[in-house]
């Protein structure tokens, strides 16, 4: 009698044993992405380990051209930095990948990478120059001393310099449609924002972004303690972008940008598109957007060219034309703007950049503010 | 006598060493238990029927041989090979056990061609495809769809389907074939012209058939032995003559044919006496049983007389037994047969008659019942 | 003749449960399932008690402050329930009505209908937001500017800006789901349960309310709990057309908050936590509502739907199916055509302010859109490939397989449904940060986060075919010899390709338009469309936003197009 001694059970499928046509395609789609993913930069980190260079070594530009792709976080928007990066890499050969994060995104991130000791990011350009302070204070910054350091004034460059610099400066003045809005009723300061005309009607970014943060911040030593309240009664609109701010001024769908990053303005003209700034004598809200280098980069060479062109008379001239914003250099200067020294220009001082830079200010910033748009 | 007709079952089936074993086999479906401890084996070259009615176990019976559920307790053997034994573990897979199926519903294949359905089987073994061509294609012939061969599977009406069923289940040279049901879903002039073809195709092969059915004339008519199964149990087994003229019990009597039920008190008697059924008064000698049937709590006993068996004649024979003045109260004609409704001193009879002759509604007859066709059964 | 078998008098004992193996086909889904979902619902559940540094990963100070400050903030759940079910009521509605129109009614053109009315769902919410944010807005938007022309008056006929106008947008966009839903199960509903009733004297109106409605209530809550459960994670409509009116649901609370410094992980875990919650209630209710009712739909073996002849309400009922397909499909494409042609931001029909420089930009000049375009794509066929196989063999595990645990599967499977996406996608990023090998920042995490997402659509589709297939006919393929892997290939899959064919390109296209879910696991390198559209919007300007847009709805269009081709040019069953 034969025996009998088989699998006790139904055989097993397992994953080996489906159905081959479908394993095959499998193979083949993952080995396709397996092709891509490895040719996409930042995906598999970059096998090169930097050399921690000194802070005033020179970069050298054909390492640079070696270390691959550099990788810039920034707040901007996203068609001009690519537009202004097209020029970058035309000049030096250094590709350049960007990511446009706000802070709330970037920071988190960055602190994670560096957690998990996996930071990809070279260069980072941001509108929160208290917080990129604290991080030059944890040692988190690789520092550089470009020799175009020596153009800008001290309060646009960190303490000690080479850590971070001011890239442009990010005035806010009140902006409208002189369509929807004629200038005789159009708000003069701060304090007329606070009309029963305007309820509803006024736009800002929301709380995510530095700009904002700013202007609460260096605002709230200035106008009366009741200011926030009565702002929030007038049941303001929270934007994602200054961008935005103006499609809905142009549309008539809003008819104030509370407080606008100026560089909407040249934006607005170039598309024939009427538009009026307002400088508040109370003063202009502004942030002085730092760069500076991350310092676990693994391109080090790649960042301090970069830092070096960006922060050049040439780099400034062509940054602050695309943006249509102020440079920290005197020797730039931006047609259809009016001069800086006719602005009363408000930036957090000296003093105050600890305050500035802290975690729970911005809390309280984030709660406030989120009530006032409405969050 | 009882022995007597045990031997007279036809083939050699009993006394042959069996080819498919199945032992005290016990299956559940849904913690519900539908097949209790059956045994029975068949024969090589053995068609044999598990009959009965919906329900009763007949096809998940079938369908522990083949492999498709697993019983919870049981042993099956298949040509000296153990497929199956709870004790020692085993279960051989489905495919593994080289046999054929035909399904209720045919499953043909509707993606493939009648050609590919039949060559399935060979192909899966990994014969020489020259060889899977003539073997299928000879099958095809068989049953007469060679012309089909290469027609899409979906074309094909209810009875090519069939055809192609049984040809791609004989193509395969299994060591035995099920079939489920494989008529039902037919109609009644297809079904008997199939029956036909089926039982000559069987003739052809020879090889060991399990069929399940409800339909006591294909069971009948097709099979060498007939298995009568109710709630999950084995009533009776047998060849199909036998169970005919022997049912054990109530069920069966009923189950098969037409059958009267009457019931009645055992007169006392002596061993070699005949036996006698008192019904209403009136007696009845039974056919002779080597012990007596199971009786009601009350103490009666069931009688099944069937209904062609019982007799109608217009003058009287008093020397026979089983013998009585009857009334014909109605008269269904049925086209081959005749039913009657017979009043006579045991109660209400059917009869059934030929139109050759017929009897007038409200006519005096007489009924006779030949005593071997008094046949006590089993009260349920 | 043997003797019946030993009937013993007292019964069996119940049989013991045979010792059967779990198949690796059932273990495996359920291991991946519950590492999937459970560890990013224990890292949001871990970080909804965290009370003490926002960032750490895992939290250390536990407390219940998040949701006491969640208390001052019911409005955000609130919004999100008013507008989950309003929408859910009114996709609902039309589902039904459209799903009635087509498939029980001799109302004319079924077929070109059918296509046209599924359109607008792998399109997607983005597409709608930014088209109905075109033709609504107050001012400018091109429906008020027609009506302005038309009437001459000042005030604009509506604002797309409102509660009402996201609940509107959402639910069209979301109606094809119910159709599809309802439809499936008016396709096999028996007509003559409706034929009885016009027998017996009652109109068709009163035998569609009382005979056919109540029969459909099982997969009318089917479908209702699957829009409300994608509803109470929507988040590109209310976003784009609500927070510039203060409107806020759940979703766009924490996106805001992840977009702030420092980012309230706690509370938007919090948040995260009660809507999975809410969520969750609602899956579970309805599933017991379900067991109530007698599953199943009545399936006829050869059966020719009856159709209702509607005679002089045909036209209307026409009206109302082109009233759909207008706004769904017809004017939002076409506005997001006409904007993506502008060379300036607004809205003109004259020619010679017309470009197709916005689609040179995005198509070849914009590096981010152009990789996402890439990576979007071939996500679509990751997503569509894998997910099919494991839906597939998930659903013949559960269908055919005797394996024990087969029944939990299945519920598995389903669960990805009560966790909205948002929700689990930042829950995801957690634990793809945590864990130790190289996943974060990789195109595979998305894979695997949209693989989890959209199973239980997946497994729907592929259950329905599988339990269509005759189980007889698999048996016949093992009875002659074949083992699982063969019969599989054999038989069970070619008679599947239809379904496995119609069942890829959804996931195909789903993938390519979603955004919740891959939100926070794209970043650089590994930027896909749903997203990047998204971020376009927040930071761009209206013509190139639509000319990306108009891309994205061009490749699911091309998808559907060529699935249809296909399903057509096989002879399938």
């Amino acid at each position: 009698m034969k025996d009998a001694r088989k699998v006790p059970t139904e055989v097993e499928p397992g994953t080996k044993e489906s159905a081959p046509s479908l394993t095959r395609r499998r193979i083949v789609t993952a080995a396709g992405a397996g092709l891509v993913t490895s040719g996409f930069p930042f995906l598999i980190t970059a096998g090169k380990a930097a050399a921690q260079s000194a802070a005033g070594a020179p970069p050298d530009l054909a390492a640079a051209r070696k270390e691959g792709p550099l990788l810039l976080w920034h707040g901007d928007q996203e068609g001009d930095v690519v537009e202004y990066i097209k020029g970058f890499t035309q000049k030096t050969g250094i590709e350049v990948v960007q990511q446009r994060l706000l802070p709330g995104a970037a920071w988190p991130k960055l602190d994670a990478e560096y957690r998990t000791g996996n930071s990809n990011v070279d260069v980072y350009m941001t509108s929160d120059a208290g917080t990129m302070d604290k991080h030059r204070k944890e040692g988190r910054l690789l520092r550089y001393d470009s020799p175009e350091l020596a153009a800008y004034a001290p309060q646009y460059k960190s303490k000690p310099p080479g850590y971070w610099t001011t890239y442009y400066i990010n005035i806010g003045p009140m902006m409208y449609d002189p369509r929807y809005v004629s200038e005789d009723v159009a708000p003069k300061t701060w304090m007329d924002l606070l009309d029963p005309r305007w309820k509803g009607q006024i736009g800002f970014q929301n709380a995510a972004a530095g700009t904002s943060y700013a202007m609460w911040f260096v605002l709230r030593d200035i106008l009366p303690k009741d200011y926030w309240d009565r702002l929030a009664a007038q049941k303001p609109r929270g934007y994602s972008s200054s961008t935005q701010i103006m499609t809905d001024v142009h549309r008539g769908d809003v008819k104030i940008g509370g407080r606008v990053s100026n560089f909407q303005y040249l934006k607005s003209v170039r598309k024939n598109l009427p538009v009026k700034m307002v400088f508040p004598p109370e003063g202009a809200p502004s942030v002085t957007q730092p760069v500076g280098i991350i310092g676990t980069t693994k391109r080090p060479n790649a960042a301090k060219i970069y830092i070096d062109y960006l922060l050049s008379q040439e780099g400034q001239q062509k940054w602050n034309t695309i943006q249509g914003s102020y440079s920290a250099r005197s020797d730039v200067n931006v047609e259809g703007l009016p001069p800086i020294t006719s602005i009363k220009v408000l930036i957090p001082t000296p003093e105050k950049f600890e305050e500035y830079g802290s975690a729970a200010t911005h809390a309280e910033f984030v709660k406030l503010f989120n009530r006032i748009v409405g969050l | 006598m009882a022995t007597e007709i045990k031997l007279a079952s036809g083939n050699a089936a009993a006394a042959a060493r069996p080819f498919i074993e199945v032992k005290g086999l016990t299956a559940a479906y849904d913690s519900k238990i539908v097949v209790r401890e059956v045994s029975f084996s068949v024969a090589a070259g053995e068609h044999l029927s598990l009959l009965g009615p919906s329900g009763c176990g007949k096809s998940t019976t079938l369908r522990c041989i083949a492999g498709l559920e697993t019983p919870v307790e049981g042993e099956i053997v298949i040509d000296s090979e153990v497929v199956f034994s709870s004790h020692r573990r085993i279960n051989v897979p489905t495919e593994k056990r080289k046999l054929s199926m035909v399904f209720q519903s045919y499953a043909i294949w509707p993606h493939m061609t009648v050609f590919e359905n039949v060559a399935y089987g060979l192909r899966t073994q990994g014969v020489r495809e020259d060889e899977v061509r003539s073997e299928a294609l000879r099958a095809l012939q068989m049953v007469g769809m060679v012309e089909l061969a290469q027609s899409s599977a979906t074309a094909l009406s209810g009875g090519q389907q069939q055809r192609v069923a049984l040809a791609r289940s004989y193509a395969c040279r299994p060591k035995a074939i099920l079939l489920d049901e494989p008529l039902s879903n037919l109609d009644a002039r297809l079904r008997s012209r199939m029956r036909e073809e089926m039982r000559d195709l069987q003739h052809q092969f020879r090889l060991s058939t399990i069929y399940v059915t409800h339909d006591q004339e294909e069971a009948m008519a097709m099979s060498d032995r007939v298995i009568v199964m109710r709630d999950g149990r084995i009533e009776q087994e047998g060849p199909p003559l036998e169970i005919y003229d022997h049912p054990q019990s109530r069920f069966v009597a009923d189950f098969i044919g037409a059958a009267n039920i009457v019931s009645g008190h055992v007169r006392p008697h002596g061993a070699g006496q005949p036996v006698i059924l008192d019904v209403e008064g009136t007696a009845i000698e039974c056919a002779p049983r080597a012990a007596l049937p199971r009786a009601h709590a009350d103490g009666s006993h069931m009688l099944a007389i069937r209904a062609v068996y019982a007799e109608l004649r217009r003058d009287a024979v008093p020397e026979l037994a089983n013998h009585w003045p009857a009334t014909i109260e109605r008269r269904i004609l049925l086209g081959d047969l005749v039913t009657y409704a017979v009043r006579w001193p045991g109660g209400n009879l059917r009869v059934h008659g030929f139109p050759n002759d017929l009897f007038e509604e409200g006519s005096r007859v007489h009924l006779h019942v030949p005593s071997v066709r008094a046949i006590l059964v089993d009260a349920d | 003749m043997s003797v019946a078998a030993s009937g013993a008098a007292t019964p069996l004992a119940p049989p013991r449960h045979a010792a059967r193996r779990v198949r690796a086909g059932v273990w495996l889904p359920l291991v991946f399932l519950a590492a999937g979902l459970g560890y990013p619902l224990l890292l949001l559940i871990a970080n909804a008690f965290n009370v003490g540094d926002a960032q750490a990963l895992p939290p250390t100070e536990f407390g219940i402050a998040n949701f006491a400050e969640l208390l001052n903030h019911l409005d955000w759940i609130g919004n999100t329930l008013l507008v989950s079910i309003s929408a859910t009521i009114l996709a609902m509605a039309i589902g039904i009505v459209l799903a009635w129109i087509l498939y029980r009614t001799t109302v004319p053109g079924q077929r070109v209908f059918e296509v046209l009315i599924a359109i607008p769902y792998p399109l997607g919410p983005l597409v709608g937001a930014l088209a109905w944010s075109a033709l609504g807005s107050p001012q400018e938007g091109l429906l008020n500017q027609l009506y302005a022309s038309l009437t001459g008056v000042q005030e604009p006929l509506f604002n797309i800006y409102s509660v009402p106008g996201i609940i509107f947008v959402m639910a069209i966009f979301e109606a094809p789901v119910a159709v599809l839903m309802i439809g499936a199960a008016m396709q096999h509903m028996d007509s003559a349960l409706e034929e009885s009733s016009t027998v017996f004297g009652a109109g068709k109106l009163r035998t569609a309310f009382r005979v056919t409605l109540p029969l459909m209530l099982p997969a009318i809550l089917s479908a209702a709990l699957f829009l409300f459960t994608s509803m109470m994670g929507a988040f590109a409509i209310p976003t784009m057309l609500g927070t510039n009116a203060r409107f806020y649901v759940a979703t766009t609370a924490i996106y805001v908050m992840f977009q702030s410094y420092p980012p309230n992980y706690p509370l938007a875990a919090a948040i995260g936590v009660v809507l999975v919650v809410i969520t969750a209630l609602a899956v579970w209710a309805s599933a017991r509502v379900l067991k109530k009712r007698t599953h199943a739909i009545i399936f006829g073996r050869n059966y020719r739907p009856r159709r209702m002849n509607m005679r002089g309400w045909t036209l209307l009922l026409l009206a109302f199916e082109c009233a759909y397909v207008l706004v769904s499909l017809v004017l939002p494409l076409g506005v997001l055509l006409l904007a993506s042609l502008q060379k300036s931001g607004g809205l003109s029909w004259m020619v010679s302010n017309w470009t197709l420089s916005n689609f040179h930009y995005v198509l070849i000049d914009f590096p981010t859109t152009r990789q996402a375009i890439g990576n979007s794509l071939l996500l679509g066929v990751g997503t569509g490939t894998l997910g099919v196989a494991v839906a597939t063999t998930i659903a013949w595990m559960v269908h055919r397989s005797q394996s024990p645990g087969r029944r939990l599967l299945e519920q598995a499977t389903m669960l990805p449904q009560a966790f909205p996406r948002l929700i689990f996608a930042f829950g995801f990023m957690w634990m793809v940060m945590s864990l130790p090998i190289h996943l974060y920042g990789t195109l595979y995490s998305v894979l695997l986060a949209y693989i989890i997402v959209f199973l239980p659509l997946a497994y729907r589709g592929m259950s329905g075919v599988v339990v269509q297939i005759d189980r007889s006919l698999e048996e016949a393929a093992r009875i002659s010899g074949a083992r699982w892997g063969r019969m599989m290939r054999t038989v069970t899959l070619p008679l599947l390709r239809a379904g496995l064919l119609a069942n890829w390109v959804l996931l195909f296209m789903i993938s390519v338009r979603e955004v919740s879910a891959s939100l926070f696991l794209s970043g650089p390198g590994t930027q896909v469309l749903g997203p990047a559209i998204f971020s376009f919007w927040d930071s761009g300007g209206l013509p190139r936003v639509s000319a990306l847009a108009v891309v994205q709805a061009v490749i699911i269009l091309i998808a559907l197009v060529v699935v249809r081709r296909l399903a057509r040019a096989k002879p399938g069953r």
